[in-house]
């Protein structure tokens, strides 16, 4: 069928992995924390203890697996009551303020329901406190700062606040990747102007992430010089985080380079684990739709 | 010409109705004659209820309209001033003053008669005064309310417009009426609404033309200063009025209590300090509103341009209309209350002050009456089964998050949030109602509590390894064994 509209759709015809390898969970990349991850689920502490406290000093990486852990923390906090019994220490505490937050996420979801959203905020302030504590217990550690930024978005904290907070996180750690996210979040709901500055500050990266929280207000963003050049800036980057392929996928797309864009996820391969898929509700669903749409648009 | 047209077209409805009831009758007979007895039965059945539909939109049409009675009836010899002054502004837009006035509970004025026959025929003519205006307007702003009104009925040049502008009336009313009823009526409507469209393309300037009419025949006899003034603070007025009648008199009432005072209140409300910004964004920017899709008044900017442009100057001293009444106004607070004494029994009256603090409190027993319920009847048990561990029994169950998710955590927390702002609920309850606390809210509905900040407390009441040691500590003294109601 020549006529065929999507006789090009095929991702294998651009030698892309076939769909049914796609994935967006890799337990076994990091098995550790895997086995810790289900020995949570069943209310033993001890192996996410050491998945814990072998990131110390990696930042990024404790970062990573903080939040991995405390989404299972927001799932169920029996192995965190126990941890606290035996043995409260400062990865203890340093994860009970990242599930606090996870499941003050959980709580609201989308709604702005006046329930959920009183509960958000109910929660978040424990998480706070939470976070409070565990920085005394590490004081050298910035992921608990890392969890107050996140925090600082959900209770909309004014600017000199956060200024303080980010103060602390850069002075432990310069360049924490998770938390320049987490605080351009924070700006999108102050000021989109700021927050274009700050991710510019923070590099191309952040730009495309900041373009992606601003699209459904301001369609037209991907099309800016600023995010335009971001993208360009990326393309000639030779190593790329897989977060960052997609994101600059996101951006490819809007401008219609479709083959760049099937380009960026032949070097993704089978993984739709990162971001930004994973922040749609169906994340391998998200990444094969763009995917698909991608083979379909571009010229061969 | 336009004008003609309308008319024309309007008459034009009964002809169509005639037109299409021969074919329904026509059709009829030919299965008839033609010795088909089925089609017959079946087109007298279907015919006969078209019939009915169109026959019932034609009496609805040239039936007379729908001013029902409402309000407070003011007479002469009542309320002389604001008669006075309705005379006056009568002979000066030239048309005869009305034959009743009411004082109503709504922030606009009006004028209406019963017509019949499409508005060709004229009979009784009331008059609408918005008690809200008589409270917060001037005299001369006033005027030019009221001047407006009138003015629809007073351009002797455009005789032909006021018929035009009851047609749009009736019309209307002919439509929502069909609008809601079983199929063959819908199936009418659906014919008429064609009709009405053209009817309505056809006289849409024209209505037009006559509100800018009414505007400068108003502007004329109370000034432009006056005419502007009033046209930018209407929507003020409506939106103070709505503010107060929504969130404070009908929640009050709705608990079953009358304030000693309404309009004296509302007075208050609109020149309260917390209302100040919420009013002045509203002058600045009125809201644009969508009354109808028929609605024809000209947007209020250009409304507003036009009066401005007339430059006419005010003549004496104004004062408040509500100086116009007699009585210090007490007709103002009737229009609220008398209706409503008749309808729904007695009610408690108390003043603003018990009343902020009695709403509130019905607020309250309505928050704490379910974990009262699954928790024993009391403060004391509900703090018994926490004690004794039963925290889960106490959780809603039937709560959901805002995400779809099975954590059970998550969950838990959800309900531990709602069931905290229900035993906060009762803990003031039990705070107030032994004069250790009390409740106050201001005119924007925010309520602070006047009494011990035990928020930690109640936290540590509901959480899994808590204590109600130091909330039973905070209330020591205090009898905890009420049931609160309202």
């Amino acid at each position: 069928m020549v006529l065929d509209p999507t006789r090009h759709a095929d991702p294998e015809r651009w030698g892309l992995v076939p769909d049914a390898y796609v994935r967006d969970f890799f337990p076994e990349e990091d098995p550790v924390l895997a086995r810790a991850i289900t020995a949570a689920s069943r209310g033993q502490w001890q192996p996410a203890c050491s998945a814990m406290g072998s990131t110390w000093g990696d930042w990024n990486r404790r970062a990573a697996v903080t939040a991995s852990l405390a989404r299972e923390g927001s799932r169920s906090d029996e192995w965190l009551n126990n941890w606290r019994d035996e043995q409260p220490d400062r990865d203890l505490a340093v994860l009970d303020a990242a599930a606090w937050f996870q499941v003050a996420k959980a709580i609201l979801g989308e709604s702005d329901e006046k329930e959920h959203v009183d509960g958000f905020h109910r929660v978040l302030r424990k998480a706070e406190r939470a976070a409070r504590a565990a920085a005394e217990l590490a004081p050298q550690d910035p992921t608990p700062w890392w969890t107050m930024i996140q925090i600082a978005g959900g209770l909309s904290f004014d600017q000199a606040r956060f200024a303080e907070i980010w103060h602390e996180l850069v002075t432990r750690a310069p360049h924490h990747r998770p938390a320049e996210e987490a605080a351009v979040e924070y700006w999108a709901a102050q000021s989109s102007e700021v927050m274009l500055d700050f991710a510019a500050n923070a590099g191309p990266a952040l730009v495309l992430r900041a373009a992606f929280l601003l699209e459904d207000d301001d369609p037209i963003i991907w099309r800016t010089p600023l995010v335009a050049d971001a993208m360009e800036q990326l393309l000639t980057e030779d190593e790329l985080s897989n977060d960052d392929r997609g994101y600059l996928i996101l951006a490819l797309y809007d401008h219609n380079r479709f083959t760049e864009a099937i380009e960026q996820f032949r070097a993704l391969g089978s993984r739709a684990d990162g971001a930004p898929w994973q922040r749609f509700e169906d994340p391998k669903g998200t990444f094969l739709e763009y995917r698909v749409n991608s083979c379909r648009k571009a010229k061969l | 010409m336009r004008a003609v047209v309308a008319v024309a077209l309007l008459v034009g409805v009964y002809v169509l109705v005639l037109v299409v009831l021969a074919a329904i009758v026509l059709v009829d007979v030919l299965f008839f004659v033609n010795g088909r007895p089925i089609g017959f039965i079946w087109f007298t059945v279907i015919g006969g209820m078209l019939a009915f539909a169109l026959l019932s939109g034609l009496f609805t049409l040239a039936g007379s309209s729908d001013d029902e009675v409402r309000g407070e009836l003011v007479g002469e010899q009542d309320e002389p001033e604001l008669w006075a002054l309705v005379h006056r502004l009568s002979a000066e837009v030239g048309t005869r003053p009305p034959d009743r006035i009411f004082i109503v509970p709504e922030a606009n004025a009006a004028v209406s008669q019963r017509t019949r026959l499409l508005g060709l025929v004229a009979s009784t003519r009331r008059m609408y005064v918005g008690a809200p205006l008589l409270a917060s307007m001037t005299e001369r702003q006033l005027s030019f309310v009221l001047a407006h009104e009138l003015g629809h009925y007073g351009n002797r040049d455009t005789r032909l417009i006021g018929v035009v502008v009851a047609g749009r009336v009736a019309l209307i009313r002919m439509l929502t009426k069909l609008n809601n009823r079983s199929w063959y009526h819908v199936a009418v409507a659906m014919m008429f609404v064609s009709y009405a469209k053209l009817y309505f393309a056809v006289t849409a300037s024209l209505s037009r033309q006559q509100e800018f009419a009414a505007d400068a025949t108003a502007t004329r006899i109370a000034g432009t200063e006056a005419a502007v003034s009033s046209l930018q603070e209407l929507p003020v007025v409506e939106a103070a009025w709505s503010l107060f009648h929504d969130k404070h008199f009908r929640p009050a009432w709705e608990a079953g209590f009358l304030p000693t005072t309404i309009f004296e209140a509302f007075a208050g409300l609109r020149g309260s300090p917390e209302l100040r910004a919420h009013l002045d964004a509203v002058r600045q920017n009125p809201p644009q509103r969508q009354v109808s899709q028929y609605d024809s008044h000209p947007p209020l900017p250009e409304r507003i341009a036009a009066v401005t442009a007339l430059a006419v100057p005010s003549r004496g001293a104004d004062r408040p209309a509500g100086a116009l009444l007699a009585d210090n106004g007490a007709v103002m607070d009737k229009t609220l209350v008398s209706t409503l004494v008749e309808e729904l029994g007695v009610k408690r009256r108390v003043d603003w002050a018990t009343l902020s603090h009695t709403a509130v409190r019905a607020t309250r027993v309505d928050q704490s009456r379910r974990l009262v319920r699954v928790g024993g009847g009391s403060l004391g048990a509900v703090l018994d089964a926490l004690d004794d561990g039963k925290l889960t029994s106490l959780l809603r169950t039937d709560a959901r998050p805002g995400t779809a998710t099975s954590a059970p955590r998550v969950r838990r927390e959800f309900a531990r949030g709602l069931l905290i702002a229900e035993l906060t609920a009762l803990v003031e309850l039990t705070l107030a109602d032994q004069n250790r606390a009390r409740w106050e809210s201001d005119w924007l509905g925010t309520t602070t509590f006047h009494g011990p900040d035990l928020g930690t407390e109640i936290e540590q009441a509901a959480d899994d390894r808590g204590s109600t040691a130091g909330l039973r500590a905070a209330l020591a003294g205090l009898s905890l064994d009420q049931a609160p109601t309202r």
